[in-house]
């Protein structure tokens, strides 16, 4: 794309102007101050880019027109119009699109049509857009940011010069230090162990010599012990051997002797007892017998229990005489009676004279009687029936009355009424009943001469025996009591002559006893010496015995020297509070979970610090892969820009310098003998060299599709004459590829132009 | 008869021990001895373990919660007690135990008094030749090891013959004194023609120098020299070097660090008619270190998860890798840490790390090819990824302040030092990749 003609109708200064033929290469625009250079740049600048462009001069007017004739690369010429503010096509009218360019007004104007000011700003070549695509080699565009993470995040790790606290790694390595040293101090600890021991051993020894002298002490102890115990035994033993050898050895009297000899006094003691009681006894017996015969009662013992063996006998006797006598007497009486009623006489009972009819008169002479009075009553009873219940009452008493008089009568009437035949057969009755009678007198007669013989034989006996006389019966109680009585009495004075036969046996038994040992006075005294001598003989023996068994040697010698003791127990117990405080300190080591806490801790450490040395590993590696990359295709990879602003650059400054295409680096830098120079140490004249070779190199890669034409207003200012001819040459360079238009208020510059080739100028 | 064996037997010794007429070979004669020894041999049993580490702590896994610190510090005392038991259940004869049972650092009285009382409990004859990290032998008087308890010297090798069912066994075990040796202990250990040997020992074989003097010595050196078994410990990585004689490590008995993964135990040693017939690990480890690798290619989280809980044994400690190309890698990238979190709750166990070794969707090889900065970076990182260790951590430590940590970087393997470049590597592609968009 290249300006043919520009044609101004109004702007700025300029009325009606009109510039054609400008050249396709490079056109010097020369003018003095305030001719209108800057108007010119400015109306084909906006005019080809139009926009909001602030503090621009001339100052942007309604009434801005003109013409831009371009020829296009692909030798189509368009005209653009200006109108305004807005530039549009002059075929269609439409507003000349961006699109066509690929770039906007501000990279137009800072890269492609730049006054100084413009030169100086390296921004937008430096960074962005156009630093990745022109300015770095592909594939690190991202580099330095990357190269920056790395960094950083190794920074945070580890800093290059030395090891401090505050990185990661450093920190991590002082906690293990830390850690270390905990441990050392620990360990100190761990070491105080065999330590520990040794004075556990060495208390050990001690402590065992202390329990060997404190078991010699408690045997010696012991001996002391068991002679203080033995002392009182021994001093009482002695005084009982003295004692003993006093005692004379006189007879000895057995235990045996002494039992015999008490047994038999015991003998003699208890029958003379016997003696007196049987005596006593005697005397009581005697006494209901001091009144009578004594001799008698037993001479008649017999008799005497004959008699009372016939009590019964004569009580019964008795009985029967008085029974006998009064059958017979009342039996006589009834036959007396009998024979006065039936009319039968003594003769006729005896059979003298005969027998008569027995009189009736008997029962007649009461029989009219009870008939009388039965009449009566009937009487009065019939008169009562008619008058009153009181005669009838008083009728019923004779009624009665003769009733019971009937009736007495009947037995008698009955026997008043026997046949008179059986007067015979009575008489035989009657003379039957008085045999009877008569035998009955003669037992009567039997048994009162038995009675008799008896009362004979008590009164024999009662004489003899001279008891008071009472009853037959009495009498023979009296006397058989008097019998017993008496023969008790003897019985008891048999008693008492055995009884003093035997005291006398006894007596002559001990006296039989004593005569061995003389007197019973001499048979005690030497029975108390005897008795004497063996309690001591035992109490002797006890004691040497109980001396014995306690294991007290009586016949060793030196156990009178007591040893002084010393006393081990508070040692040992001291000794052994220690040798527990020893053996907890131990445990307590064994025991010690601390310094396995620190060891993990260690452990854990030194894990993450391999860790994070690996990731700084990581990253430096990162970096030094980085750097020999960068190196490698630093000097065979380099961005087309580089090559081509490193063109212009060896120009503008004869060789001495070129770009630093180094893709970490971030800003722009150069490089005059192996020496960078960042942006900042460029001189004034340096650094728009730099920019200036750089932007064209720039622009010419922009502008790679249809490229744009290069304005430059008075860029070259600055530079000496040397640089303005290295610049000129560059511009000139590039000019073969690209329109440019240079503007310049400098002659140096325009003859500088002229002499290195340049054919087109146009003087304003 | 015998004296003719004798005689050859004393022949045969002097002839290893001055290396007549062999010219460094094994002496022809050897081959016969073993036949012969055959009928006079012993029948035993015994359990190998080394490396317990009582005491040490558990390292690449945060142990903030003070539960999950302890039950790690327990873990390795929980193993031991696993190889006691064991000891007990096989009716073993002997133990041998080859080096470091604390870590001198954390060694306590009571982590010394636990192995005591563990030791008492296993009744039988315990052989220990201690390690670099044991050498100082802390509180051996004040608390001191049970009567079944030998400690090879640290001045001299030592021979101990202690005698199982009739037949006399020799034992050769030897001490450090310090924490490194440059010294070949193992050049001093000679066995008995007519004994079953062990030797035990603390050593590094062929280990190059740069890994530290650990009483050096070359399997070579463990050949022929009339030692059945090579009862070895150091190295943490259980390796069986040679049979007959037979030369292992038996690796240490509970993971402690995501390097320490798989299973961790001890073994069971039987040898019948002096033969060493079968050799077994038993895995004994609480806590086990579990590697799992799962690929992102062609999954989305869940998938993703559901594929490690698939993998993950209960209660383990996980070390996950995660590789391939996929939406997943951005993912990832950006919320870890939730996504560990997520795992860890479904499969129940601790996540030592996360390792991501995934590559967005766009293929690093386009990247490569296609001639702009992250190509670029591609290509340093993979030069990077080739120089030697001590290289590799000099690019890294280029700062002053550096040098403090540069031990941290010494102590990584070289795997993981790769995997720090290419953790670098996608460092710088995401954060470009991530800026371009």
């Amino acid at each position: 794309m290249k300006i043919r003609s520009v044609r101004i109708d109004s702007f700025g200064i300029f009325k009606d102007k009109k510039y054609s033929d400008i050249s396709p290469g490079l056109t010097v625009i020369y003018g003095k101050n305030e001719t209108g250079k800057t108007t010119l740049m400015e109306f084909i600048r906006s005019t080809l880019f139009p926009g909001k462009q602030r503090k621009v001069y001339p100052a942007y007017n309604k009434t801005d027109a003109g013409e831009i004739r371009i020829d296009l690369d692909d030798a189509v010429d368009i005209t653009i119009v200006r109108n305004g503010k807005t530039s549009v096509f002059e075929k269609d009218g439409k507003q000349l699109p961006t699109d066509i360019t690929h770039i906007d007004a501000v990279t137009y104007r800072s890269i492609f049509a730049m006054n100084p000011d413009d030169l100086r700003d390296l921004e937008i070549v430096s960074s962005g857009d156009i630093k990745n695509r022109f300015l770095t080699i592909p594939g690190g565009e991202n580099l330095p940011s990357v190269i920056e993470d790395i960094d950083k995040e190794s920074s945070l790790l580890m800093t290059t010069t030395r090891m401090t606290e505050t990185t990661k790694i450093g920190s991590k390595i002082s906690e293990i230090e830390r850690i270390n040293v905990n441990i050392a101090n620990s360990t100190v600890i761990g070491n105080r162990y065999s330590e520990l021991y040794i004075e556990l051993s060495e208390l050990e020894v001690q402590i065992g010599d202390l329990k060997k002298k404190e078991l010699v002490n408690a045997e010696l102890r012991a001996v002391t012990n068991l002679r203080n115990s033995q002392v009182n035994n021994i001093t009482t033993l002695e005084g009982l051997r003295e004692t003993r050898k006093l005692l004379v050895d006189s007879e000895i009297i057995h235990e045996g002797d002494k039992e015999q000899y008490d047994r038999l006094k015991a003998d003699i003691e208890t029958k003379i007892e016997v003696c007196k009681r049987v005596n006593s006894r005697l005397s009581v017996a005697s006494v209901p017998l001091n009144d009578y015969d004594k001799d008698a009662i037993l001479q008649n013992k017999d008799r005497i229990e004959a008699l009372k063996d016939k009590i019964g006998l004569y009580s019964e006797l008795s009985n029967q005489k008085n029974d006998f006598e009064m059958e017979i007497e009342r039996e006589t009486r009834t036959l007396n009676r009998n024979m006065s009623e039936l009319g039968i006489t003594k003769d006729m009972f005896d059979g003298k004279v005969a027998i008569r009819a027995p009189s009736t008169n008997y029962s007649v002479k009461r029989f009219p009687l009870s008939f009388t009075l039965m009449l009566a009553g009937i009487v009065l009873l019939a008169a009562g029936i008619f008058t009153s219940l009181y005669i009838l009452m008083i009728g019923l008493i004779p009624l009665l009355s003769g009733v019971i008089l009937l009736f007495r009568n009947n037995n008698t009437t009955k026997k008043v009424h026997k046949d008179a035949g059986l007067v015979d057969l009575d008489i035989v009755n009657l003379r039957n009943y008085n045999e009877s009678i008569d035998t009955k007198m003669k037992d009567l007669e039997k048994i009162n001469s038995k009675l008799s013989e008896m009362s004979k034989e008590l009164n024999y006996v009662a004489d003899a025996v001279n008891i008071p006389r009472s009853s037959f019966r009495t009498d023979i109680i009296l006397l058989s009591d008097l019998v017993s009585k008496s023969i008790m009495v003897k019985k008891i004075a048999d008693e008492r002559s055995d009884v003093n036969h035997e005291l006398k046996e006894s007596e002559m038994n001990f006296r039989l006893f004593i005569s061995k040992f003389g007197t019973e006075e001499r048979f005690l005294i030497l029975y108390k010496q005897s008795v004497k001598r063996s309690d001591l003989d035992r109490k002797i023996y006890v004691l040497e015995d109980s001396i014995k068994s306690s294991g007290y040697d009586m016949n060793a010698k030196g156990f009178e020297e007591i040893p002084v003791l010393e006393d081990v127990t508070e040692r040992l117990d001291m000794m052994n509070k220690h040798y527990g405080e020893l053996k907890s300190e131990m445990k307590a080591i064994m025991d010690d979970e601390y310094i396995e806490g620190l060891m993990n801790a260690r452990a854990s450490s030194r894990s993450e610090l391999r860790e994070l040395v690996k990731r700084w590993g990581t990253l430096s590696l990162a970096s030094a892969i980085t750097d020999i990359a960068c190196k490698e295709i630093y000097d065979t990879v380099q961005p087309d820009v580089v090559k081509t602003a490193n063109t212009y650059i060896d120009l503008m400054t004869c060789g001495r310098y070129s770009l630093d295409s180094d893709p970490r680096n971030t800003g722009i830098s150069v490089i005059s003998n192996d020496t960078m120079k960042t942006e900042n140490q460029w001189s004034s004249g340096l650094g728009d060299q730099i920019r200036l070779s750089l932007k064209m190199a720039v622009a010419k890669e922009l502008s790679s599709e249809e490229r744009l034409p290069i304005m430059l207003d008075d860029v070259l200012l600055m530079f000496d004459s040397d640089r303005k001819r290295g610049a000129c040459k560059a511009l000139l360079k590039m000019s073969e590829d690209m329109q440019i238009l240079f503007f310049t208020c400098d002659r140096e510059t325009k003859d500088i132009m002229l002499d290195e080739g340049c054919t087109s100028v146009l003087e304003l | 008869m015998e004296s003719i064996f004798q005689t050859y037997v004393f022949f045969v010794w002097i002839v290893d021990k001055y290396k007549f007429c062999t010219f460094g070979h094994p002496p022809i004669l050897f081959i016969c001895s073993d036949i012969l020894f055959v009928a006079m041999g012993a029948d035993f049993k015994f359990i190998h373990c080394a490396d317990l580490h009582l005491g040490s702590r558990f390292s690449g896994v945060s142990q903030k919660d003070p539960k999950l610190g302890k039950r790690m510090t327990e873990s390795i005392f929980s193993s031991f007690d696993r190889i006691i038991d064991l000891a007990i259940l096989e009716k073993a004869d002997l133990m041998v135990i080859s080096g470091d049972v604390f870590d001198e650092e954390n060694e306590t009285p009571a982590t010394r008094y636990r192995f005591a009382r563990a030791l008492e409990k296993v009744k039988i004859q315990c052989y220990i030749s201690l390690g670099n990290h044991d050498f100082k032998r802390s509180w051996e008087d004040s608390i001191p090891y049970p009567e079944n308890v030998h400690i090879f010297s640290s001045s001299e090798t030592e021979k101990q013959i202690i005698n199982i069912n009739g037949n006399q066994i020799e034992l050769i075990g030897r001490s450090f004194e310090s924490r490194n040796t440059a010294e070949n202990y193992a050049s001093s250990f000679y066995g008995s023609y007519d004994k079953f040997t062990i030797g035990v020992l603390h050593c590094s074989v062929d280990t190059p120098r740069e890994y530290g003097d650990y009483a050096p010595c070359r399997l070579s050196d463990l050949l022929n020299k009339n030692v059945d078994y090579w009862a070895l410990g150091h190295i943490h990585k259980r390796s069986e070097l040679n049979e007959r004689p037979f030369v292992i490590y038996p690796g240490n008995i509970q993971g402690r660090n995501p390097k320490e993964s798989g299973n961790k135990g001890a073994y069971v040693v039987s040898v019948s008619n002096g033969r060493v017939s079968e050799t077994r690990f038993v895995p004994t480890q609480e806590i086990l270190w579990q590697d799992i690798e799962t690929d992102i290619s062609g999954k989305d989280m869940q998938a993703l998860i559901s594929d490690i809980s698939g993998k993950a044994k209960h209660d383990s400690i996980l070390s996950i890798y995660i590789i391939g190309k996929g939406d997943m890698d951005s993912v990832l990238r950006l919320g870890l840490d939730g996504v560990i979190d997520q795992i860890s709750k479904v499969t129940g166990c601790v996540i030592s790390s996360v390792e991501l070794s995934t590559s967005p969707a766009t293929d690093l090889s386009k990247i490569s090819e296609m001639n702009d900065l992250r190509s670029k970076m591609v290509a340093v990182s993979n030069k990077m990824s080739g120089l030697g260790r001590n290289d590799l951590i000099d690019k890294i430590c280029l700062t002053r302040a550096s040098a403090e940590i540069r031990y941290i970087f010494e102590s990584m393997s070289d795997e993981e030092l790769r995997s720090m470049v290419q953790d670098a590597e996608m460092l710088l592609i995401e954060k470009l990749t991530e800026a371009s968009r």
